[in-house]
């Protein structure tokens, strides 16, 4: 980035650093300063200057709003709306979680055009299970909302304008059935599935992966990805059918660059069966979008952020020829990383959620879920979940870190690693693909092999105190700080959710209900490749307007499509 | 003396179909096992009569259940009577995200120890080996 004459003084200047850095610290101090790294394993020298950066051409930057949009997806970042604060929750009934979620609007969550309704199912609503079953037990109202029926939906959502209405369920295997339900319950308002703005997580695979929990084999888990996203840029085109979720693979201890590739070789592979299945890319592409981790190692989460977006403008361009600037742009939602929590002394939550917004923002994301510092200890209590919104607040209205786009760009060790970031993610994708892409790699083991050593790593740095963590490892207090923590009456809840989930039930036409509920494994099976998709979401639509709860319609795919974990 | 009895310490770990979380677990397992400790690791279990089957069938002498989402009590308990309906005598610890009030709450069920986050694996371990060698 600097002409060749620039370069040569300043290589005498590295010249004169490096003696009177051999001269103070290995002559005079005789002290060997430590090598250090990123966490995703790069090197790191204790100075970056021109020369690190030399053989970067511009245009691989570039400005905010033009491709590779490693600045910014647009030619203004938060000068002309600030970021999305989008808080995940939910806990007990639709009732209990929809009054969070109002506190949460009034003391200043939002969207960019209206509110945010990002809820949680609870245990036994996540794995598709009603809360009057026997597996139930137990399960409800903890860990999310209970929510299984449109009715659920109908408290969460009513009187809100649909249209404007962020709405999303952060569901995996049930994702299906609950934006069946979604669309049922907006029709009898009058919306057309057209006019819905919000979300579905479609992350099976990756939360099967990351969480070992139950699906379909991971074969199975990509056909229903397949589907989804086929009915939704085909009905909804306002609904973003995928959210890329490097979220929970950092949660299991992934590297920046382990997270980048995952969600780019799983990307490359829905975007591959979705032509397969007859989509435009140009239709489907723009509406992905990711929920990225956000550890601890500032800068490299920062150039993560700023290389993904690099990486993801450029397999679009030249893998799938899209020149669509929605298509190229990625847009990004944060979530701030719940593993990097202590339960002692859980104010230092505050610190550390503080400066991953903040690299968040420095970054230029578009969205950020900001955990709460009483997560290691219980679900968020309303405080804590007001003073993450809080984190947000302070650093858009105080520290000026949103006045300037991309505040970092052009710094020698921000672009450096930024580069390296990316050619390091490069690698693993490129083995990924090597290795059959991402759902062979699901099915080998491979990718949970990686994330296992992470993990196993991890502690070990941890145990020996190479790795430090305040509270833990180090500076520990004896004296514990009591924060208050969050309960819910688990067995009051489950006997009026299971009440409610029989009331409905009774209130159907028990005929509609088996129909419906046959078409649904009709149609289940009849879909044998993804080629095939668009016929599944109709009929579980059409099971949705005949009242089929959310566990009746899960428990068609399990006899369909099986059952599988990980390990 | 003392390696002959740790070379018989055999456990049962384990943690609910729902529960998302199992990276504790597992580094408890991997720990217990880099300790001389025997685990039957059963990933998942449905309810808890599966859990004290598998406990008899494998002859165990201690179950340790790992919960990070709130489940802990309802576990505990029903492990518990489960255990008492068999006529089963077998320590059960529980792990995981237990928030501080409920401790005292699962001793008094019959929990013979609880971790929470702020445990260390070796805290675990070392427990297991006191309280089996007492056995």
């Amino acid at each position: 980035m600097t002409d060749e004459k620039n370069l040569d003084i300043v290589r005498q200047m590295e010249d004169e650093w490096q003696k009177n850095y051999t001269e103070k610290y290995e002559k005079k101090l005789r002290v060997k300063i430590p090598e250090s790294h990123t966490e995703s394993g790069i090197s790191l020298k204790p100075v970056y200057t021109p020369l690190d950066i030399s053989d970067i051409d511009y245009s691989d930057i570039e400005m905010p709003g033009s491709y590779p949009y490693t600045r910014g997806l647009y030619p203004l970042t938060y000068q002309y709306q600030p970021w999305m604060t989008q808080q995940i929750h939910g806990y007990a009934r639709a009732e209990e979680t929809r009054e969070r979620g109002e506190k949460l609007a009034r003391e200043g969550m939002k969207g960019y055009k209206g509110a945010v309704l990002f809820v949680v199912p609870d245990l036994a609503s996540a794995y598709g299970y009603d809360p009057d079953t026997q597996e139930a037990r137990g399960m409800v109202g903890i860990g999310g909302t209970s929510v299984n029926s449109e009715e659920d939906i109908r408290i969460i959502c009513d009187g809100y304008d649909l249209k404007k209405t962020r709405v999303g369920f952060s569901t995996k295997t049930t994702c299906l059935p609950i934006l069946a339900m979604y669309v049922a319950y907006a029709e009898r308002l009058g919306y057309e599935p057209k006019d819905l703005n919000g979300q579905s997580q479609n992350r099976r695979k990756i939360s099967w992966l990351g969480q070992n929990t139950r699906d379909h084999p991971p074969q199975e888990q990509l056909k229903l990805q397949v589907e989804l996203i086929k009915y939704c840029v085909e009905h909804m085109p306002r609904w973003n059918h995928t959210n890329l979720c490097g979220y929970v693979v950092g949660e299991n201890c992934a590297s920046p660059a382990q997270e980048m590739a995952f969600m780019l070789s799983e990307a490359i592979e829905l975007i591959e069966c979705g032509i397969k299945a007859g989509l435009n890319p140009d239709d489907m592409i723009p509406r992905f979008s990711a929920q990225m981790h956000m550890g601890m190692d500032f800068f490299e989460e920062i150039c993560k952020l700023r290389a993904f977006r690099k990486m993801w403008a450029k397999t679009i361009k030249e893998r799938f020829g899209c020149d669509k600037a929605a298509s190229q742009q990625f847009r990004i939602h944060v979530h701030t990383g719940g593993i990097n929590l202590t339960a002692q002394q859980p104010l230092n939550n505050i610190t550390r959620a503080t400066l991953q917004v903040l690299a968040s923002v420095l970054g230029s994301t578009q969205s950020i879920h900001t955990s709460s510092y009483d997560e290691a200890l219980s679900l968020p209590s309303e405080d804590a979940a007001i003073t993450s919104l809080r984190v947000n607040q302070i650093i858009l209205n105080e520290s000026g870190a949103a006045k300037v786009c991309d505040p970092l760009g052009g710094s020698y060790y921000v672009e450096w690693l930024t580069d390296k970031l990316e050619k390091e993610a490069w690698k693993i994708t490129g083995e990924i693909e090597k290795r059959g892409g991402f759902t062979q790699c699901m099915e080998t083991g491979w990718l949970w092999n990686m994330l296992d050593q992470r993990i196993r790593t991890w502690r070990q740095e941890v145990d020996s105190g190479q790795r430090i963590i305040v509270g833990v490892n180090k500076y520990r207090q004896e004296e514990a700080l009591e924060v208050p923590e969050f309960t819910v009456d688990q067995g009051v809840v489950e006997k009026m959710a299971a009440q409610r989930i029989r009331e409905w039930k009774q209130s159907r036409n028990q005929d509609e209900v088996k129909n419906a509920l046959k078409r649904v494994e009709a149609a289940a099976r009849g879909y044998m490749s993804v080629d095939q998709a668009g016929h599944l979401m109709p009929v579980l639509i059409d099971a949705a307007r005949a009242r089929c709860t959310l566990g009746e319609m899960v428990e068609v795919f399990f006899q369909v499509y099986g059952q599988a974990y990980p390990c | 003396m003392e390696t002959a009895k740790k070379e018989k310490v055999r456990v049962l770990l384990t943690r609910h179909v729902f529960e998302g979380h199992d990276i504790g677990l597992r580094t408890i397992v991997n720990r217990c096992r880099e300790s001389g400790i025997e685990v039957i690791y059963y990933p998942r279990f449905k309810d808890l009569n599966e859990v004290v089957k598998v406990a008899e069938e494998e002859d165990v002498g201690l179950i340790g259940i790992s919960s990070s989402t709130g489940a802990h009590l309802y576990l505990s308990e029903v492990l518990i009577s489960t255990l008492k309906e068999k006529g089963m005598v077998m320590p059960v610890i529980v792990g995981g995200i237990i928030p501080d009030k409920d401790a005292s709450t699962l001793k008094g069920l019959g929990i013979a120890g609880v971790f929470g986050p702020g445990s260390t694996p070796d805290e675990v371990v070392s427990f297991i080996f006191t309280l089996l060698d007492r056995h």
